[in-house]
């Protein structure tokens, strides 16, 4: 039932907002196409990635942010997890089209393989991860600009369902390293998540791989 | 007239019956007309015994990470066949906008079930507090990217209320986004409604045969691995038919078989067989084209069991053709006709009185086949008399074995004769048999065990069900009222008062339409409790405010309590959405509305009767118990009938006899041989049922035609070994026909097949004791 409350809970509101989406944005397509491939074909060589991440979400109802700290691990090509410590333990960890998630509440899984909106919603920071450059152009419109070693990547939403959620993504980062991502939503909110103590090319074993994506999350980092 | 004219007279009238029985062909398998007025408790579980449920299928899919995927594309096959009425696989987009749509809107509505308490103690402080400090919690989760866009609206979670109670409706199903899933998460579920009956054979085996072949395909495209499992009456229903068709078939080829070769060798003539078949055949068609006439189709059951009794008139011609066959050379066969006309004639009216007993029953299905036989008897001996003459040849030398079985006859009640004390302790064996047996009977009052499911699909149906928690189709309960709107305050109470019987153990849960929609009157209480609070919207800013929001977040909110933007949700709001089908319990009976809510894992029906005793036009349904009761009142009938009919027929022969002992002796082969056959079956421990006791009519009718042969043949000298070989042509062609059918695995054709069998092989074994007896009583 939790499983299902936590499904209708991110659903719910994408279908209302659906029927409230603004209108469609052209692609400004402003990148520096070899800058930005060779970034992401440098994230897509990086192999598997370990981060400490510390989140703020900036809600319009609240008077101050929600700070959320924690690890975040990616293991090419299509898994991710987020372990946070705190303010509570909390994991959730995607895999293959399925997301698991264990909170306070308990623990619950369900399947965005065929909901779009969901996928782009839990998957953009993967699809970077990942150097997906491909399927980042199909599902937005992309900005890139770099001003000696630092880069921002601005992503907007193509489809009108994806925006009406999703109002801009933007990516900052160092050389090879990401150093934040920004989510903006058409109301005002925004969720800053920044990283540090970045870690890539690991290549876990299979042991490692089924305790880190796990929602059990690890005591010990591997 | 001569023959050849009365011979295309009656193929020709056959034709015409025939063709017009067939163009009106109309009959029906409900079971609807097949039972009594049985009181409002009754008439309701008639109105509601197609109900949703049991036209529902539940499908699993195990046995891989492929499931998901393959249960979804399986329903999106499905939904396109013309027998699918609708598909759920999931949570869809299109059901999460309805709950959205309709809900949202309303969600100031549809708090409380007891606003007057409920909603004040929400509004209390310290719950706000709570609420606050929650709300802020699950913003701070993973997942609660999203739930700050209806937080400013719903501060109170009372949206998310409503869909956890969607949810909580059937807490073993869950969803993955995707399909939905079994509590194990280890099945992919689909559910499907059927447009038509789980019945209806002929609908629900293609069907069955796409699902089957769409989930091959699919499990080849996801590697073999893949598990299907079903649950749905239409499976069951489909395999048992498919069973009595294959042991139709196989008994049906045994036993014309068996009966050409008797008739082979006892006439030398297959045109024997197809002229006696000629007989029951024109009484069936007459009395099927009697029942068509009127404006009610026939049942199926009719048909069938009609055709089963007017069987009894196969021996018309067999004795015919018999007595015939051993005549002096030359006889014309209507001098033959003469010889035994009043025989014949006493046996038709015994027989057609019976089944007219028969069709006062007060069970509408009994009257029908009482009425249906009751036709049929009169003109197949009106073919026997008149038309089957036309067919046959003057008598010529009689074949071997009618002249083996003549002598036979004649040297055995020869021996019997002579030892008169075997015939009377055959009569003494029978009467013992039946005084030991018949209190032991083992009366079988479930018509569930008249059809013999296959125990694997039964096995396999009830793990889909575990899985699922599938509620008893045949327990609900139902409340009615005037108009909708008082049927769902009353559906309100029935919900209050099921969930207490929840609490205290007496039931596990039910499917009401509760659950989605409330009265009117409840609701506006809900929006008045909040409207009487008086400093509501400052309140919860106030509070909300120390637990960390904006001063102002929540305008949204107190604009949707002073002016709600959608009336309060009635079943018409239902129309064209996803939800549609919950309101599927609200329906209008003849002028009134009844609401019915299912009910899962009763352990009393007592404790539930007792729980909804304090409302008013509110009932308990169980369908078991209640056609349980019809069938116990269909055989207390029958053998309420069975004894008028024994009556009837008994004072039939005396009047006919005006001889005691003649009219004792040619009921006794019938009397005695039904008696002794159910004081086998109690003794033996074969438990009987309505379809036995039926069939024990059929024993009685052919039971009495051997007596009256009998009996009249004794009067006669030279008629002993034509009688008796008569007689035992027609008992081993009866028990070919009919006692075969006691090697079906199915129960219903067993229970004919055994009865008929047993009792009609006790009158050929009484029946020349009895010539003996009446022969030495000197009845004339």
């Amino acid at each position: 039932m939790r499983r299902a409350r936590s499904v209708l809970a991110i659903l719910l509101p994408i279908v209302w907002v659906l029927s409230g989406g603004d209108s469609l944005a052209s692609d400004t397509g402003g990148s520096a196409p070899t800058e930005l491939e060779a970034l992401m074909q440098g994230f897509a060589e990086s192999g598997g990635v370990r981060a400490r991440f510390q989140e703020s979400r900036y809600l319009s109802i609240l008077t101050d942010p929600i700070e959320t700290t924690g690890m975040l691990y990616f293991a090419p090509p299509d898994r991710l997890a987020r372990h946070t410590t705190s303010p509570g333990r909390s994991s959730i960890v995607i895999e293959a089209g399925r997301v698991s998630l264990r909170d306070e509440t308990g623990q619950r899984v369900f399947d965005f393989s065929t909901n779009e909106i969901a996928q782009a919603l839990v998957g953009n920071l993967m699809v970077v991860f990942r150097g997906d450059l491909k399927l980042l152009r199909e599902r937005y419109s992309i900005s890139f600009d770099s001003a000696a070693e630092r880069w921002t990547l601005d992503l907007e939403p193509r489809a009108r369902a994806l925006r009406s959620v999703i109002e801009r993504v933007q990516f900052v980062g160092k050389g090879r390293d990401l150093a934040a991502m920004e989510t903006r939503e058409p109301n005002g909110d925004r969720t800053i998540m920044k990283f540090s103590e970045i870690e890539i090319g690991f290549s876990w074993e299979p042991r490692d791989l089924d305790r880190i994506f796990s929602v059990d999350p690890p005591d010990t980092t591997p | 007239m001569n023959d050849l004219r009365v011979r295309w007279i009656t193929v020709a009238l056959l034709a015409g019956v025939g063709l017009y029985g067939v163009s009106r062909l109309e009959f029906t398998n409900s079971i609807k007309s097949f039972i009594p007025a049985a009181g409002e408790l009754g008439d309701l579980s008639l109105e509601l015994v197609d109900s949703p449920l049991a036209r529902r299928m539940a499908i699993s899919i195990g046995g891989g990470e492929k499931r998901s995927g393959a249960a979804t594309a399986l329903a999106e096959s499905l939904r396109s066949h013309p027998e699918v009425a609708w598909v759920e696989s999931g949570f869809d987009e299109d059901a999460l906008r309805g709950i959205y749509e309709l809900y949202f809107d309303r969600r100031v509505y549809l708090i409380s079930e007891k606003p007057a308490t409920e909603i004040p103690a929400l509004l209390e402080p310290a719950a706000l507090e709570r609420r606050a400090a929650d709300l802020r919690r699950r913003l701070a989760q993973p997942d609660a990217m999203l739930l700050s866009r209806t937080a400013p609206d719903d501060p109170l979670g009372l949206f998310q209320n409503i869909v956890d109670r969607i949810r909580d409706a059937n807490p073993a199903l869950s969803s993955g986004g995707g399909s939905f899933e079994s509590a194990s998460g280890e099945h992919a579920i689909v559910l499907l409604g059927l447009r038509s009956s789980p019945f209806d054979s002929e609908r629900q085996a293609p069907l069955l045969g796409y699902l089957d072949s769409e989930f091959a395909r699919l499990n080849a495209e996801a590697g073999g691995q893949l598990v299907l499992e079903v649950s749905g009456i239409n499976r069951v229903s489909v395999a048992s038919e498919r069973s009595i068709r294959g042991d139709t078939n196989f008994i049906s080829m045994v036993s014309v078989s068996v009966v050409c070769a008797l008739f082979l060798l006892v006439f030398h003539s297959l045109r024997h067989l197809a002229i006696a078949i000629l007989t029951p055949l024109s009484g069936f068609a007459v009395a099927m084209a009697v029942a068509l006439s009127g404006e009610d189709p026939v049942h199926g059951i009719t048909l069938g069991f009609g055709f089963v009794l007017i069987g009894v008139a196969i021996d018309y011609p067999i004795h015919l053709m018999n007595h015939h066959a051993l005549s002096p050379p030359g006889t014309r066969p209507r001098e033959t006709v003469a010889q035994i006309r009043s025989s014949l004639l006493l046996s038709a009216l015994t027989t057609t009185l019976a089944f007219i007993a028969l069709s006062l029953s007060d069970f509408p299905g009994l009257q029908a086949m009482g009425t249906f036989a009751a036709v049929g008897i009169p003109v197949a001996l009106a073919i026997t008399l008149f038309s089957i003459p036309a067919f046959m040849s003057p008598s010529a030398a009689p074949t071997p074995a009618q002249r083996a079985l003549a002598g036979g006859f004649a040297w055995l009640v020869g021996w019997l004769s002579a030892r008169e004390g075997i015939a009377v302790a055959l009569f003494a064996a029978c009467a013992v048999i039946a005084a030991v047996g018949v209190p032991q009977i083992r009366w079988e009052d479930d018509p569930s065990t008249l059809i013999a499911g296959d125990p694997a699909l039964i096995a396999e149906s009830e793990r889909v069900r575990g899985r699922i928690a599938d509620f008893d189709s045949g327990r609900f309960v139902v409340g009615l009222a005037p108009n909708a709107e008082a049927a769902l305050v009353l559906n309100d109470q029935i919900h209050e008062q099921l969930t207490q019987a929840v609490v205290a153990g007496d039931l596990e849960g039910m499917s009401s339409l509760h659950t989605f929609l409330w009265s009117q009157a409840l609701q506006r209480r809900n929006l008045e409790a909040l409207r009487s609070v008086p400093d509501l919207v400052d309140r919860i800013d106030r509070i909300y405010v120390q637990g960390g929001f904006q001063s102002g977040a929540f305008q949204g909110f107190s604009a949707a309590v002073a002016d709600p933007p959608l009336a309060p949700l009635r079943a018409e709001d239902f129309a064209g959405t996803a939800l549609e089908r919950a309101i599927d319990s609200l329906v209008e009976l003849d002028g009134r509305w009844a609401v019915v809510t299912y009910l899962r894992g009763v352990t009393s029906s007592d404790a539930i009767r007792q729980a909804l005793s304090g409302l008013e036009d509110t009932r308990y349904i169980d369908q078991k118990e209640i056609v349980g009761g019809v069938y116990q009142g269909y055989r207390r009938s029958m053998v309420r009938v069975l004894a008028l009919g024994c009556v009837i027929v008994f004072v039939v022969l005396q009047l006919r006899y005006r001889n005691l002992r003649a009219a004792l002796l040619a009921f006794a082969t019938a009397g005695l041989a039904a008696l002794a056959t159910y004081g086998v079956f109690g003794i033996l421990g074969v438990s009987v049922n309505v379809v036995s006791t039926i069939s024990l009519l059929l024993v009685l009718g052919m039971g009495v035609d051997y007596g009256i042969f009998t009996v009249d043949g004794a009067r006669v000298s030279d008629r002993l070994g034509a009688t008796l070989s008569s007689i035992l042509v027609s008992c081993l062609t009866s028990v070919f026909v009919f006692g075969t059918l006691a090697l079906s695995e199915q129960p219903a054709l067993r229970a004919i097949g055994l009865t008929t069998g047993t009792g009609i092989l006790f009158a050929l074994a009484l029946s020349p004791a009895v010539f003996v007896m009446a022969r030495r009583s000197g009845v004339r």
